[in-house]
């Protein structure tokens, strides 16, 4: 497997029609999750089996926290490199994937305080409990670039919470393991994420003229 | 909880509908708002418009694929640290508990890890602080002089001892071997200054306790009647003294012309009875000098 690429196993996990349920982080797939069915291979083996599947995921999820492709190519690496440092401890058949992206928000804080400086969350919430009273709908006539722009420009401890359970479909308890926060701090961040998130699409659609305006009785 | 108290209206169920859709609604707030939904064909276009828009942002978001390489360099990365097995991990640990005994041992040879001058005054004045002032000059000494002293694994000669200490009290080795128990080893016996003031001091040692006799010479008006120490026990005409702060237990009397304390970390009752018991031929010894 050293040099050969294409020997990497495909991350069917990553398609969305792969994906039964809302519990994502919690399947037992033992093509992906090892269990026994790794039980008796080589470090080597489990980890390409376990671990390695993920990395697009990961990759992913690091590239949108950081809004920079080539900084989350370097926490991808340093992810892998640190699970694998630390895949003795593993214990196969659990969430491996919940465990990489654990891995992932904390290196992700570990770079953060060198990379950004993020607006202090207490402020962030203050501000978003004083002006997202009103929910505005999602507007259809978006192109993906607008998407990913808007999700941008959510502070990055809710967009870290709508990644983790609305894209990458883990549990509340889960996405609290990973960010090592409690559950009521993940379901408040998820609610006000996704409403700040709505707002920032419907202003760009707004900005176009295509946006409604907000019912009679709505808006607050 | 009864439906009726999830009557809700189109702005309450909105605010839910997130919930709903995660189906972290409790059970009766669930059925109430698919009763909602099932008349209500706004917030039913509402509830699909956000979930094709959470589909649509999975769909984005993933739409982003890995740089080519970043699989092969990530495996590149980990041939160069490749993770330590079982065995391995037990090995380093085993090496780095040798290595770090072996330091600790070196380190504490060479007095690296012995405390500083500063830290063993800082430990004395914490303690000392909390006991009466003529009762401090004796703990301070035994602290300072014993406590802190590494001393040879084979107790010195007597006849070492009685040079070290000078023949003006040397007559004192005697009397502590006659009663201090013959598991404990006299370790050290001489004159020593601490503070500024001159002290006799004789320590003994068993395998985890220490006893001190330390004598101090008085200086002008200290006794310990005048800073109205109360006694706790009087044996042949000689008023003892008894001080305590951690572990430990301070038996004093005095002479005209000295502090005579027993400290150690013997239990109270045990340090007050070796004192009682030396205490008539210490006077005598000292009153002889």
């Amino acid at each position: 497997m050293d040099n050969n690429v294409s020997q990497f196993p495909q991350n069917n996990a990553t398609n969305s029609a792969a994906l039964p349920s809302l519990h994502a982080g919690l399947r037992k797939d033992p093509e992906t999750e090892g269990g026994p069915l790794t039980a008796g291979l080589a470090p080597e083996q489990r980890f390409e089996i376990e671990a390695m599947p993920h990395l697009r995921d990961i990759f992913q999820t690091a590239t949108r926290i950081l809004g920079d492709r080539n900084r989350a190519e370097d926490v991808a690496q340093e992810v892998f490199l640190q699970a694998w440092k630390s895949f003795g401890r593993f214990e196969p058949g659990t969430n491996c994937r919940a465990w990489l992206f654990k891995i992932l928000f904390h290196c992700v804080n570990h770079h953060r305080r060198k990379w950004f400086r993020f607006p202090l969350l207490k402020e962030t919430e203050e501000f978003i409990e004083a002006n997202l009273t009103y929910v505005p709908p999602i507007p259809e006539q978006l192109t993906d670039e607008e998407i990913l722009c808007a999700l941008d420009r959510i502070p990055g401890d809710f967009r870290a919470v709508v990644l983790l359970v609305d894209v990458e479909e883990f549990s509340y308890k889960d996405a609290a393991e990973i960010l090592a926060v409690p559950i009521g701090t993940v379901m408040s961040r998820l609610s006000r994420g996704r409403k700040l998130l709505r707002e920032q699409l419907a202003a760009v659609a707004q900005s176009y003229g295509i946006g409604k305006p907000a019912p009679e009785g709505m808006q607050s | 909880m009864t439906q009726t108290e999830f009557n809700w209206n189109c702005e309450t169920l909105r605010e839910h509908l997130d919930l709903y859709l995660d189906n972290h609604l409790p059970a009766d707030a669930g059925q109430a708002a698919r009763s909602h939904l099932d008349q209500c064909l706004d917030c039913t276009a509402e509830l699909e418009s956000r979930r094709m828009f959470r589909s649509r942002l999975r769909n984005v978001v993933r739409s982003d694929d890995t740089p080519p390489f970043l699989a092969a360099r990530i495996r590149a990365n980990l041939r160069s640290a490749q993770a330590p097995t079982r065995w391995q991990r037990a090995w380093a640990l085993t090496v780095a508990t040798v290595v770090i005994s072996l330091g600790t041992a070196i380190a504490y040879q060479l007095g690296a890890l012995r405390l500083t001058a500063a830290s063993q005054e800082s430990y004395i004045a914490s303690v000392s602080s909390r006991i009466p002032a003529l009762m401090r000059v004796g703990l301070g000494d035994h602290i300072h002089c014993s406590v802190y002293r590494k001393f040879p694994k084979d107790p010195p000669t007597v006849e070492e001892l009685t040079r070290k200490l000078g023949p003006e009290y040397s007559g004192l080795i005697h009397i502590l071997r006659k009663h201090v128990p013959s598991e404990f080893a006299l370790m050290q016996a001489h004159q020593c200054r601490y503070h500024g003031r001159r002290f006799v001091h004789l320590s003994l040692k068993s395998d985890a306790r220490l006893i001190s006799l330390v004598i101090a010479r008085k200086s002008e008006g200290e006794s310990f009647e005048a800073d109205k120490l109360i006694p706790e026990l009087v044996h042949t005409d000689i008023p003892m003294y008894h001080s305590g702060i951690q572990r430990f237990e301070l038996t004093a009397f005095e002479t005209g012309s000295h502090l005579v304390y027993l400290i150690s970390d013997l239990a109270r009752a045990r340090n007050n009875a070796l004192m009682l018991a030396m205490a008539p031929e210490v006077k005598a010894y000292l009153s002889s000098l």
